[in-house]
């Protein structure tokens, strides 16, 4: 899971006018580290009711997008959403086949990133497409996705991928601790590795509170997230690699008397409040499960201030 | 190295919400914990498990969650979470009032899920009582009493669980032998913490020897009978049996009710107040803790703990006074009539008011008799009711109930067409039958030869939908269509919730 991390923190930085509709869902592994991101589901029959339902609450952003593919209303709104930007390209994030509801999104072009081999599936409908091929993750398990996008941009975004993973190596343990290996086979084709050495390492999470999935009636603004009367709050934040690290909330508008409880997949955590500021830190540490969305909630207990705002989330060491 | 254990998700609601079904989950759980790695699904994040148990986000239960389910359901408003929790993880659940008319209203269930609910019960009846209660708002007591509400929990359980023999026949006589066939019957358990000790409860309320407590617990609604009580102590304060709240041999009566008003329900304070004779000797304490309530049945020498009319629900104060060996006045009623005779007294219903007067008289006088009595009812409860026991029937009856297929929801696909020949003869009872042991999405089409036919047909019928529709049906949407046959076209939702 920890590729998906990776994939998108260079895909932001090679991509940076792009709009991510990651449909991976129930795992989305690219979601969190895309803080503008929509999400949903390719294959929404799969899912189980009691998932469907518990995705259906989380909105995202001024409009309260919901997560595509659980109703027509909602999808057309996120459609328009993704594509409503002639210089903001919608790049699709897929599991596997391709809705029906998005081939005509493909169809005009979408930029795609396909899990698994792209190469022995039928191309995907609308203009000639070229391809990077991106290998992530420890070397010990390595994913491969397939970057579908416009011939012409393989090679531009092809040298702002590898300039990108070089950054980011620098930043999470250097070159030592990575492979970084890659070239450009044809005008249309290029290849791109980035694998660990040793340790997993995944660039730490940190989220502004306005950009967060959530499941309250309101919108955020500029500020954070405005709890209003809530006395709960969830978050969808994703798939995340399988590892231990401090999960913080930064809130504003507590009684330190009267701390919230910090939950990670609906079970409440050993968590401690610090101030800072005029905010304080709920944190605790908690260790991600591989392989489904994750799920922070906040529960604030009878008598607290109906003024907390969350202002970011991290996940962090 | 220990062995792993099966997970059991148990959904219900835990303290510090101010109910006894609150307070059972959490002793069974105790006991449960013996056996499974529970977690506690629980509408309130922030409730008190037992050491071990975790509490559990309902929203995220079905998350990594076992075959294995247990589900507390109680006719209490704060327990909508736990039907909705049944209608995704079915599993066994304990039904600890069999009539569930006032849960279903209070979560928000739309009318045809009640409607359904009602035709369940009473098929004949619920046509006129729903159709009264969907059309002109009439809601009375009698709706709860007659209808259930059961038929959903009974079908999409695995196994259900009632306190009583009677629970179960009232439900089997409802719902049929082959619906109720995986009914179970477990008693009420005892609380797993110790009563405190008489003398030691008795002293931190001030009371000192010569005190005759009579004791009433939990919310005051009128099926408890303070009417009776009230009346009761009236009567023999006047007769001078009791003169001045003290008996002949010197004793002072007083009369607690360890519990909370629900002056909506039944205005408690203002019936005592009327009788000043009775509230020269009454008081009323609010909602109590744990502890406090406790303390309250220990000391107590008789806990009155009156029903009528009864649906076989059941009573935590009374297995707490089991526990604490104190004598236990019942109506002789429903599930109270099961007690053997040496548990508890049984008040019969007819002159109840007289007889309970003169009973609590000829205990103040010999409360050596009410002691008796009372450790008749801790033999009792520690051979039948004890925790162990019950969480080990529990188990059985989980682990058998789990190949029991249940009522799932409905298959994927278009919803079934139904086509009904919408002559001017067409009559409610033709769509009922056309309708009948359908759940879900449905279409009907009411054809007519063509159209102006049809706009004759609404012409002539004002109103011709809610007159045609049974009660379990909602109407989603009409249209008017041409194929495959010209007509109206309903989009319903039939029966239970999806």
């Amino acid at each position: 899971m920890s590729a998906g991390a990776i994939l998108a923190s260079l895909l932001r930085q090679a991509l940076p006018a792009c709009r991510l509709l990651d449909l991976g869902l129930p795992a989305a592994p690219l979601l969190a580290w895309w803080p503008e991101a929509l999400c949903g589901l390719a294959e929404p029959a799969l899912l189980p009711p009691a998932e469907a339902a518990l995705l259906g609450r989380f909105r995202h952003g001024p409009r309260r997008l919901p997560v595509f593919g659980l109703d027509p209303a909602g999808d057309a709104a996120v459609l328009a959403a993704a594509a409503g930007r002639p210089e903001a390209p919608l790049l699709l994030a897929l599991p596997g086949a391709i809705p029906s509801a998005l081939a005509p999104a493909v169809e005009a072009g979408a930029l795609l990133l396909r899990h698994g081999r792209a190469a022995g599936l039928p191309p995907p409908p609308g203009p000639g497409r070229g391809r990077i091929m991106l290998l992530a993750g420890p070397v010990a398990r390595i994913e491969r996705w397939d970057l579908l996008l416009p011939p012409a941009a393989v090679e531009p975004v092809f040298a702002r991928l590898h300039d990108a993973a070089q950054g980011l190596a620098a930043q999470l343990g250097g070159g030592r601790a990575w492979q970084i290996g890659g070239r450009l086979v044809t005008p249309g084709l290029a290849s791109l590795g980035m694998l660990g050495i040793g340790a997993e390492r995944v660039p730490p999470l940190r989220l502004p509170g306005a950009a967060l999935w959530h499941d309250l009636p309101g919108v955020p603004e500029a500020e954070g997230l405005p709890l209003g009367a809530a006395r709960r709050l969830r978050l969808l934040l994703g798939g995340m690699p399988a590892r231990g690290a401090w999960l913080r909330l930064r809130l504003q508008g507590l009684d330190p008397a009267r701390p919230p409880a910090l939950l990670l997949d609906g079970v409440r955590l050993e968590a401690q409040l610090r101030a800072e500021g005029a905010a304080h830190w709920l944190e605790a540490p908690a260790r991600m499960r591989p392989g489904q969305a994750s799920i922070a909630g906040l529960a604030l207990p009878p008598g607290a201030p109906e003024a907390a705002v969350l202002l970011a989330l991290e996940f962090a060491a | 190295m220990t062995a792993a254990r099966d997970a059991l998700t148990v959904w219900t609601p835990l303290p510090p919400e101010r109910n006894g079904i609150a307070d059972y989950a959490h002793g069974l759980l105790t006991g449960l914990a013996r056996h499974y790695d529970c977690r506690a699904a629980c509408a309130d994040w922030l409730a008190e498990a037992p050491e071990g148990v975790a509490v559990l986000d309902p929203a995220l239960a079905h998350r990594a969650a076992g075959p294995r389910a247990l589900h507390q359901i109680g006719n209490n408003p704060g327990h909508g979470f736990v039907v909705r929790g049944m209608r995704r993880m079915p599993g066994v659940t304990t039904l600890h009032d069999p009539g569930l008319l006032h849960l279903y209203e209070t979560m928000g269930e739309p009318d045809p899920v009640i409607g359904a609910g009602m035709q369940a019960t009473l098929p004949g009846l619920a046509a006129v009582y729903g159709r009264h209660r969907r059309e002109d708002g009439v809601q009375s007591r009698a709706n709860h009493l007659l209808f259930d509400l059961a038929g959903e929990v009974l079908a999409r359980s695995r196994a259900v669980v009632v306190h009583s023999r009677f629970a179960r026949n009232r439900l089997r006589l409802a719902h049929g032998p082959a619906a109720t066939a995986h009914v179970a019957v477990i008693p009420h358990v005892l609380p797993p913490s110790r009563m405190p000790a008489r003398g030691a409860a008795r002293a931190r309320l001030g009371l000192d020897d010569d005190t005759f407590l009579v004791l009433t617990a939990g919310f005051a609604t009128a099926a408890k009978r303070f009417d009776w009580l009230i009346a009761a102590l009236d009567t023999a304060i006047a007769r001078g049996a009791i003169t001045r709240g003290a008996t002949t041999r010197g004793a002072r009566l007083r009369w607690i009710h360890a519990g909370a008003e629900r002056a909506e329900e039944y205005g408690l304070g203002a019936a005592i107040a009327a009788r000043p004779a009775v509230a020269a000797i009454a008081r009323v304490t609010g909602y109590l803790g744990a502890a406090a309530l406790d303390d309250h049945i220990a000391a107590a020498d008789v806990l009155v703990n009156l029903r009528f009319p009864s649906s076989g629900e059941s009573s935590g104060s009374l297995a707490r006074a089991f526990a604490a060996g104190t004598c236990c006045i019942v109506s002789a009623t429903a599930a109270y009539a099961e007690l053997p005779r040496d548990a508890v007294l049984q008040l019969p219903l007819t002159g109840a008011p007289r007889l309970l007067g003169e009973t609590l008289r000829a205990l103040a006088e010999a409360p050596a008799r009410a002691a008796e009595i009372g450790a008749g009812g801790r033999r009792h409860a520690l051979a039948e009711m004890a925790l162990p026991a019950v969480a080990a029937r529990y188990r059985d009856v989980i682990e058998a109930s789990l190949d029991r297929p249940v009522a799932g929801p409905a298959a994927p696909g278009p919803p079934p067409l139904l086509v009904l020949d919408a002559a001017s003869s067409l009559r409610p009872p033709q769509v009922a039958a056309a309708l009948a042991g359908r759940q879900g999405r449905c279409r009907l089409l009411l054809a007519a030869p063509d159209l102006p036919a049809l706009a004759r047909l609404t012409l002539d019928r004002p109103g011709l939908l809610a007159s045609l529709l049974p009660v379990s049906a909602g109407l989603l949407a009409t249209r008017v269509v041409l194929a495959p046959q010209p007509g109206l076209l309903l989009d319903l939702a039939l029966g239970w919730a999806a």
